[in-house]
Order: C-alpha cells, then sequence, then structure tokens
C-alpha cells in the first residue's frame, strides 16, 4: 500500500467518524432538549389582584418567579399580552438583588395580541443567585378606560438557572399567573347620581370578613360608555329575600352627560361582571342598552333595587368567567382551612367573607357557575 | 489520477472539518436563553408538530355512525389518559347541529362523581357539563385509563352528514373546553377527536 491510499484510508475514517460523531450528537441534543428542565419554578405578575387606575397612570406589575427550593435562577424571559387600553412604557430590573440593570424589551404581536418579551439576567456568581426573587417591573401606560388582564405567554417564556455540573440550565414554567386591570376615566366635573342597592352571593349577615366591598363601574347609554373603579358598597344591617346581605351606594357619573336608558355593569374584585339594566332586577337582564334613569341629585335620583340578582363570586383568577381554573385554585386554598382578614392577600378566595378559608367559599363558588352556566346556556 | 486522487482528499477534510464544526456549534447551543431572546421562535421542547402533546384524549363515539332519521342512538364522550395524571376540573363542550339532532337523556352513569352544572343547550348548540372534582388527589387517570365523561341520546331530525365534535371555544371565547391539572391548577393540554355519523 503506498503512501497515497495510507493517507487516503486515514481520511476516509476520519470523516466516517465524524459523520458517526455528528449523527450522535445531534440525536443526543434532541433528546435531551426534550427533558432538559432540571426543576420548575412559578412565574407570576403582581398584584394578582385586578389594578384599578385611571387614564393617564402608570400601572406597575411586578415579576416574580419561585423555584424549586436550592434552585438558582440566573434568567427569566417573560412575555407578557395585554389589552389595548395599556401599553408598556419602561421596564426595570431589580438591580438591588444582583440582576443586570436595562433588561432586554421586545415588544411584537403574537396571535393579534399585544406582546411584550423582557429578558432579565444576572452575572451573579452562583451564590448570590436566588430560587425565589422579584426580577423586575413592568410599567404599564392607561391610554384609555377600560378592563383587560396581562397574561404570560408560558410558550414564548422560559427561565434559566444555575445546575452544576450539567448543561441543561432550563428551568420549566409550572405555572404562569397573570393579572388584570381596570382603567377608569378621570373624574371630571359633575354628572349624574346612580343610587344603588346590591347583595353579593354567599355573604350572609353573621360573615363578618365583607365590611368594605369595592368594584369597578362600567355605565353605558347608547355609544356613551364611562369607567370609574373603587365605587364603594356600604354594608346594611338589612337582608335581602335570598338571604344576603344588602350593600347600598351612591355615584356621581362625572362625565357622563346620558340620564335615561342607562345600564351599569358592576365588576368585583372576585366577581363575575354583572349588568343591571332595570329597577328590582332579579335575573340576567339579557337585553342590550339599560332601561336605568338617572338625575343629578342623590336625594331625587331613584335608588335602584339589584338585590335579588346578587353579584356573583368565583372569579377568583380575574379573567371574567369561572371555571374549572377557578374551582382548582379555590379547591387548593381551601384545604389550608386558613383563618384570613379583610385586606388579606388571601382574602379573595374568602368568597363568603366567613373569614375562613373552608368548603363553604367552594359552595359559593359552585352556585356561582350553576348560575352563570344558566344565563349562558 | 493523482490530481483526481488529491480532489477527493480535499474534499474529504473539507466535509470532515465541516461536520466537527456543525457538532460543535449544536453542543455549545444546548439549554442557552440566548438562543430564544425576543424575536426567536424556539418552540417549548413538549410541543409535536406545533402542537402542544396532550396528556389526555377525549374522543365522541357511538355504536354506529350510520344514523336514520327518527332513530335514538347513545353517543358517549370518552377521556383516556396518556400519561398519569390527576385533574382536578373538567369542563366540557360538545358541538352539534340543532337543526339536525334532538340531544337529550344526559347519562353520567361512566362517572364516580356528579358534574357540578349540565344542560343540553339549544340556545347554543352545545352540550356542557362541569365536573369539579372535589376528592384533595382529584380524578386519577393513566396511561390508558377510560372514563365515560358523558352519554347522551341523539336522535336525528334530517339526512345529511354531521359532526359532533370537542369546543374549543367559540368566537367569543365561551364554551371552551378545560381540563385542570390538580397538582397546578393549569389547565392541561389534551387531543380530540370528533364524531362524524351519515344520517338517511
Amino acid at each position: 500500500m503506498n503512501k497515497n491510499n495510507v493517507s487516503s484510508v486515514i481520511l476516509t475514517i476520519l470523516v466516517l467518524v465524524a459523520l458517526a460523531v455528528g449523527v450522535v450528537l445531534v440525536r443526543q441534543s434532541q433528546e435531551l432538549r426534550r427533558g432538559a428542565s432540571f426543576t420548575t419554578a412559578a412565574l407570576n405578575l403582581w398584584p394578582s389582584e385586578r389594578i384599578d387606575a385611571n387614564v393617564g397612570d402608570e400601572l406597575a406589575v411586578r415579576i416574580k418567579y419561585q423555584a424549586a427550593a436550592e434552585k438558582l435562577v440566573d434568567a427569566v424571559q417573560t412575555t407578557v399580552c395585554y389589552g389595548p387600553q395599556v401599553d408598556v412604557a419602561r421596564v426595570t430590573a431589580s438591580t438591588d438583588l444582583g440582576f443586570d440593570a436595562d433588561p432586554i424589551v421586545n415588544k411584537r404581536n403574537i396571535s393579534g395580541k399585544t406582546c411584550a418579551t423582557v429578558v432579565i439576567t444576572s452575572r451573579q456568581p452562583v451564590a448570590n443567585l436566588k430560587n425565589n426573587a422579584e426580577i423586575g417591573k413592568i410599567y404599564f401606560k392607561a391610554k384609555t378606560a377600560g378592563e383587560g388582564t396581562i397574561t404570560i405567554n408560558k410558550a414564548q417564556s422560559m427561565v434559566t438557572g444555575e445546575n452544576a455540573g450539567s448543561l441543561d440550565k432550563e428551568v420549566a414554567i409550572s405555572t404562569a399567573t397573570g393579572t388584570s386591570y381596570l382603567i377608569a376615566d378621570v373624574d371630571v366635573g359633575p354628572g349624574p347620581v346612580f343610587n344603588y342597592k346590591v347583595t353579593f352571593t354567599g355573604i350572609r349577615k353573621e360573615n363578618k370578613c365583607a365590611e368594605n366591598m369595592t368594584a369597578g363601574l362600567i355605565v353605558k347609554a347608547g355609544t356613551e360608555t364611562k369607567v370609574y373603579n373603587g365605587v364603594n358598597f356600604t354594608r346594611t344591617d338589612q337582608v335581602a329575600a335570598n338571604g344576603f346581605s344588602i350593600y347600598t351606594g351612591s355615584k356621581v357619573l362625572s362625565g357622563f352627560t346620558a340620564k335615561t336608558g342607562v345600564a351599569a355593569f358592576f365588576k368585583g374584585m372576585k366577581h363575575l361582571q354583572m349588568k343591571y339594566g332595570v329597577d328590582n332586577q332579579a335575573k340576567s337582564y339579557g337585553k342590550e342598552g339599560g332601561e336605568l334613569v338617572l338625575t343629578d341629585s342623590v336625594d331625587t335620583s331613584s335608588v335602584y333595587d339589584f338585590t335579588a340578582y346578587p353579584m356573583l363570586a368565583g372569579d377568583v383568577d380575574i379573567n371574567g368567567e369561572i371555571n374549572g381554573k377557578d374551582f382548582s385554585t379555590m379547591k387548593e386554598k381551601t384545604q389550608t382551612y386558613d383563618t384570613v382578614a379583610e385586606g388579606d392577600d388571601k382574602a379573595i378566595y374568602d368568597l363568603d367573607g366567613n373569614c375562613q378559608l373552608n368548603s363553604l367559599d367552594i359552595a359559593v363558588l359552585s352556585k356561582s357557575l350553576n348560575e352563570k352556566q344558566g344565563e349562558l346556556y | 489520477m493523482i490530481e483526481n486522487n488529491k480532489w477527493i482528499k480535499t474534499a474529504i477534510i473539507i466535509v470532515a472539518v465541516v461536520v466537527i464544526l456543525e457538532s460543535v456549534v449544536i453542543i455549545s447551543n444546548r439549554g442557552s436563553i440566548a438562543s430564544v431572546l425576543p424575536g426567536g421562535n424556539q418552540q417549548p421542547t413538549q410541543l409535536l408538530n406545533g402542537k402542544e402533546a396532550g396528556v389526555v384524549s377525549l374522543a365522541v363515539k357511538t355504536d354506529t355512525s350510520d344514523m336514520k332519521v327518527r332513530g335514538a342512538y347513545k353517543v358517549w364522550v370518552e377521556m383516556t389518559g396518556e400519561k398519569a395524571i390527576n385533574l382536578d376540573a373538567v369542563d366540557l363542550y360538545v358541538k352539534y347541529d340543532k337543526s339536525a339532532f334532538t340531544v337529550s337523556n344526559l347519562d353520567f352513569s361512566g362517572m364516580t362523581v356528579k358534574p357540578t352544572f349540565s344542560k343540553v343547550s339549544d340556545l347554543k348548540s352545545v352540550v356542557v357539563v362541569n365536573y369539579f372534582i372535589t376528592e384533595s388527589t382529584g380524578l386519577a387517570m393513566s396511561g390508558g385509563k377510560t372514563v365515560k365523561l358523558v352519554g347522551f341520546t341523539v336522535t336525528p331530525k334530517k339526512a345529511g352528514s354531521y359532526d359532533f365534535d370537542i369546543s374549543l371555544g367559540d368566537s367569543s371565547g365561551t364554551s371552551k373546553t378545560l381540563i385542570v391539572e390538580n397538582q397546578t391548577s393549569e389547565e392541561v393540554a389534551f387531543d380530540s377527536q370528533k364524531l362524524t355519523v351519515s344520517v338517511k
């Protein structure tokens, strides 16, 4: 065998080995991708409760992650999608916790929704990384009145972390919880007065953790619409025929000009949006528009009685409906039998306002689901 | 001949180098968040063919897909586990053509729990069943395990070819079938199989 032939054989063997190694590595890479996540983390927007703001305000939404104990996170890519009422104004990273300043922000359209991808990383040594932290804040500008949600697109989000001794850095996102908002028009000038009496499903006279109820309010008449937040309800000693406590309230509809054909939509923090269009309403209004008539005086404007059609509680993920996700969340929370005080973070799950998370709250949710599904179907 | 050999050797060396470089690039790209920075289109690993692999599958079934007008036929919706998972809730919506069928007699004998809500809605041409599993561990499913979520009787009104399908939500976002996991309270992906019947 001459020299040329020997070198040809060696080169051929080399290329075959390289090809084989290449094929093995490609296959190995794909398999690793399937099982690449070395732990899981929850990704949340905070506050989880609805954010009430006025047009022109800035809404600060915090991005938080919680990985399994001892699992250290070094980068988070969060893709949030939001409604047309708001837009991302700026993003800051938690530099005090070691995250790099100047996050990468990229706005884009995903399946018809406006979204922003935010990437925040940390170059800190492993000893400074955390398994649980707030990585930064997204500041949204409230552009127009209305309500909507800010959700995390799980498929377009990613978390990575320190995984000593392994190239697999990906942290699977186990849950991604968003938030919601109600943007109200700025109160300017006088307007008609809306007086009302309402009840809330499950809240009875003896239940003490429901003294300070508030809701968002949307009023419509023809093409005119106004949104108000922080509308208060004052609890009375009276009880409606359905056994629930009666709350009263009065709201000057600043900037709203219509006084006839008015419909009112209340949306409590953990309640479905309820439409009220007529006095003594006892079921879903079920029609376009409304029949409420208002005056400019609190004394002469009628007090509309909606107590026979209580606000339905159970929309604890604030997505506008009650479904299996709300139930599953409520089931987990109520199994703790925790005592809660009004205003606590967990108070949103105390649907009947009896100061404890228990099966009665599940019963309220089930009743609300039955009521709403009965209306829809 | 010698020149030809040189050309082959050169080609072999180039191919070898390319393959080695490609391998190195593939290795170095693994697990890097840089590859999914904004604008990237990388799909999560659990996505198969652009669709997340279902952990359960829903199928609408009947004994015969050849039906006769004014006959009465039993239709079932079955849920089969693709892997072990515990479920907290199933919000099931089955679409049908109300102009072609009368649907009645909801049957939950295939389940050990009663639905929280159920209705045949001619208003929306949909069968609605909401199961909330109060058992702390939820409804345990395993690979291959099948449960009958609901059965109902269909009576064809007119001839033609029609579908009974799992609803994934209408234009307003309602009537969306939802399956919720016990551990995370998150909805899980599912596959669905519609039933097509021929009415004569």
